[in-house]
């Protein structure tokens, strides 16, 4: 029986390009978790929170995000988009609570802050409800395709009151599905 | 050595000359020109750095620079296939290294082999790649003769007069995007630049209608009104476009300045955004910069050069730039206008319709023209920058096309915008709106009229946009349209 053996001088270029295979298939990942990056959730946790509350809402869209300017091309960051606000009923004060998104699997809940932006279409629409000023019921939170395993997610929205830290949830109907190069927003199967 | 140097310098031209063939009415030669300097240089250094390492085996180094070469040019090809394919992780900083390193290596082993048989495939790929490049060539050198020819021809078009002989005036009708009526500038942004701007327009005899509100927030719609002084009802944001497309092949003050023997001339910026509007029916339209003037050096994207860039490892330092290639083409656009407005190559009596997107998003200038992209394209708070560099520019442009004009028969001058600022927040990226911008400035405009010898021209502050060419014609043709 012959054994199979690789010679000295072979042995140095195929551990080069063994090296580089490695390093094309984990650099993603070291470089996610070695630098600064937008994007990474606020906190991680084994489970979502239990729904319970009044949010009206709309995810609408999931972009592609760049730091300091309107990115038109994928890149590692996007921007998950709509409106969301509490109806607790007349009085309710929107500017009371701090507002999350919750990106949840079967494992984990990963926890985004939610930026503000301005909605006056969706302050015009609801003005009726008497629950304060909406406009600012816009938001955009961050995702970095990196902070999220390949799979599927619900989207869930959290509000937060700022004082008693008594809290709302709902899981929305949409949900994130990441493959190794893309973030794409879905409707939820039935 | 130089014998051999031919294939690495076929090879890093030939996706530049591909592109140019198939684009050679748009590119400017010049551009050509440099994109294959830089990649020349790029192949010969290439060539002579694995001639160092092959101890002069020039074939070898000849072909291996030539596989160098061709990952150089695909990079982004197969980056695009394998992120298509899904199947792994693939990120510039993980790929690119990776990819290098493969080019490398690949083109040291080759300059292993044996210098006979290297010899052998430089003598068939340098057949090949000149009979592809050759091809091209042929392609190129007649679309490139006829581009010459009618722009020589365009230059040497002597000035005439008009079809009946009457010394009709030039007409200048500048457009500015979202220019906001000075009274929104002094009283919400507290900016008393527009006082010294109104001032020169009043020293050079214009009149300033300072209470001059726009229909609606629409630019194609106020396109279509003050084309055709008309009023339609106002569409939907759907059918605004059908509207649009609908009648401005045909719109009225074109027709009658055609009749009346003018030469039609537009710098147009409204397919910037809306790039599937119908062009305007001018003689003349240029709705991109045919010249370059932001940045001397030598490597400045333009789209040509960006297309043959896109694919070559250079790509990721391409997308990092600042020197965004569709901002970079607005400036363009913007500095080539102010020059050329008085359009004095083409015969009198000329209609000049410009419509710069200015200080329209993207919101990216500092006063004096300089870019500032930070802060984003949408952000409201850089407006004002914006609008300041639009007084810059109209004050260039009036300059201008008085500094050219007829004294014995001066020209008509419009300065307008199609709307007020409107504050707009079209999606999460326009996170910066003006706080507390009042509604009722989103529809005053600017509005200045130099109509000399006009004396009794109907101008007063609160003056409708869609009586512009009612005015103008009225006065000018004898005619007798009703003012609205």
């Amino acid at each position: 029986m012959t054994r199979f053996a690789i010679p000295a001088s072979k042995l140095g270029h195929i551990m080069l390009w063994l090296i580089a295979a490695l390093y094309l298939l984990v650099s993603p990942s070291i470089y996610y978790h070695l630098f600064p990056q937008e994007g990474k959730p606020l906190e991680v946790w084994k489970q979502q929170p239990k729904e319970k509350g009044n949010i009206r809402y709309n995810v609408e869209d999931c972009k592609f995000w760049s730091e300091d300017r309107v990115s038109y091309e994928e890149g590692e960051t996007y921007a998950l988009w709509g409106w969301a606000f509490l109806d607790t009923g007349p009085g309710t004060m929107q500017t009371d609570f701090d507002r999350f998104v919750v990106l949840y699997d079967d494992v984990n809940a990963y926890v985004f802050p939610m930026q503000d932006y301005r909605r006056p279409g969706v302050q015009d629409r609801f003005k009726d409800l008497g629950l304060g000023d909406l406009t600012y019921s816009g938001f955009y939170s961050v995702i970095s395709r990196n902070a999220l395993a390949v799979g599927k997610y619900g989207i869930g929205l959290l509000f937060k009151h700022k004082q008693d830290g008594t809290s709302h949830y709902i899981q929305t109907s949409k949900m994130l599905v990441r493959s190794p190069n893309h973030l794409s927003l879905e409707r939820k199967s039935k | 050595m130089l014998k051999y140097a031919i294939l690495p310098i076929l090879a890093a031209i030939y996706p530049a000359l591909f592109h140019y063939a198939n684009n050679t009415d748009l590119v400017l030669f010049a551009s050509v020109i440099q994109i294959c300097v830089f990649l020349i240089g790029i192949g010969l250094a290439i060539y002579v750095l694995l001639a160092l390492f092959s101890r002069g085996k020039f074939p070898a180094a000849a072909v291996g620079t030539l596989l160098a070469l061709v990952f150089f040019h695909t990079y982004g090809i197969v980056f695009d296939r394998l992120r298509s394919i899904d199947g792994f992780q693939i990120e510039t900083y993980s790929f690119l290294p990776v990819w290098v390193f493969a080019a490398l290596y690949l083109a040291w082993i080759v300059t292993k082999l044996d210098t006979k048989f290297l010899t052998q495939i430089w003598n068939g790929t340098v057949l090949v790649m000149g009979g592809l490049i050759l091809f091209n060539i042929i392609q190129i050198a007649p679309l490139a003769f006829e581009k010459n020819k009618e722009v020589s021809s365009v230059k040497e078009t002597p000035v005439s007069a008009n079809i009946t002989g009457q010394q009709y005036p030039d007409i200048y009708y500048l457009v500015f995007d979202e220019a906001a009526g000075f009274e929104a500038m002094r009283d919400y942004w507290h900016n008393n630049e527009v006082d010294k701007f109104a001032a020169f327009l009043k020293s050079n005899g214009f009149y300033v209608a300072e209470n001059s509100h726009s229909l609606t927030t629409g630019s194609m719609y106020e396109r279509t009104l003050h084309l055709n002084y008309e009023e339609y009802p106002i569409p939907s944001t759907e059918k605004v476009y059908d509207l649009y497309n609908e009648t401005i092949g045909q719109n009225r003050v074109m027709d009658f300045l055609k009749k009346h023997g003018y030469t039609l001339v537009a710098f147009d910026e409204m397919r910037y955004y809306l790039t599937t509007l119908i062009p305007l029916p001018v003689d003349h339209l240029f709705e991109q910069s045919p010249d370059q003037y932001v940045g001397d050096d030598f490597f400045q994207l333009d789209d040509y050069k960006g297309l043959v860039l896109e694919n070559t490892v250079l790509r990721p330092f391409i997308r990092q730039s600042n020197q965004d290639p569709k901002i970079l083409s607005h400036k363009n656009m913007i500095l080539y206008s102010i020059e050329n407005v008085p359009a004095t190559q083409f015969p009198s009596p000329r209609f000049v319709y410009v419509h710069l997107m200015l200080p329209h998003v993207p919101f990216v200038f500092r006063e004096n023209g300089d870019l500032q992209l930070e802060g984003g394209y949408g952000n409201w708070q850089k407006y004002l920058q914006n609008y300041q560099y639009f007084l810059n520019v109209a004050q260039q442009m009036v300059e201008n096309i008085l500094a050219e004009a007829d004294p014995d028969n001066p020209p008509v001058i419009i300065i307008q915008s199609d709307h007020g600022a409107r504050n707009n927040v079209k999606d999460f990226r326009y996170t910066s709106a003006l706080e507390n911008y009042p509604d009722k400035y989103k529809n005053l405009i600017v509005n200045a009229f130099y109509l000399p010898g006009c004396t009794d021209a109907p101008l007063t502050q609160d003056f409708k946009p869609i009586n512009t060419f009612p005015v103008v014609f009225n006065c000018y043709f004898d005619e007798n349209i009703p003012i609205k």
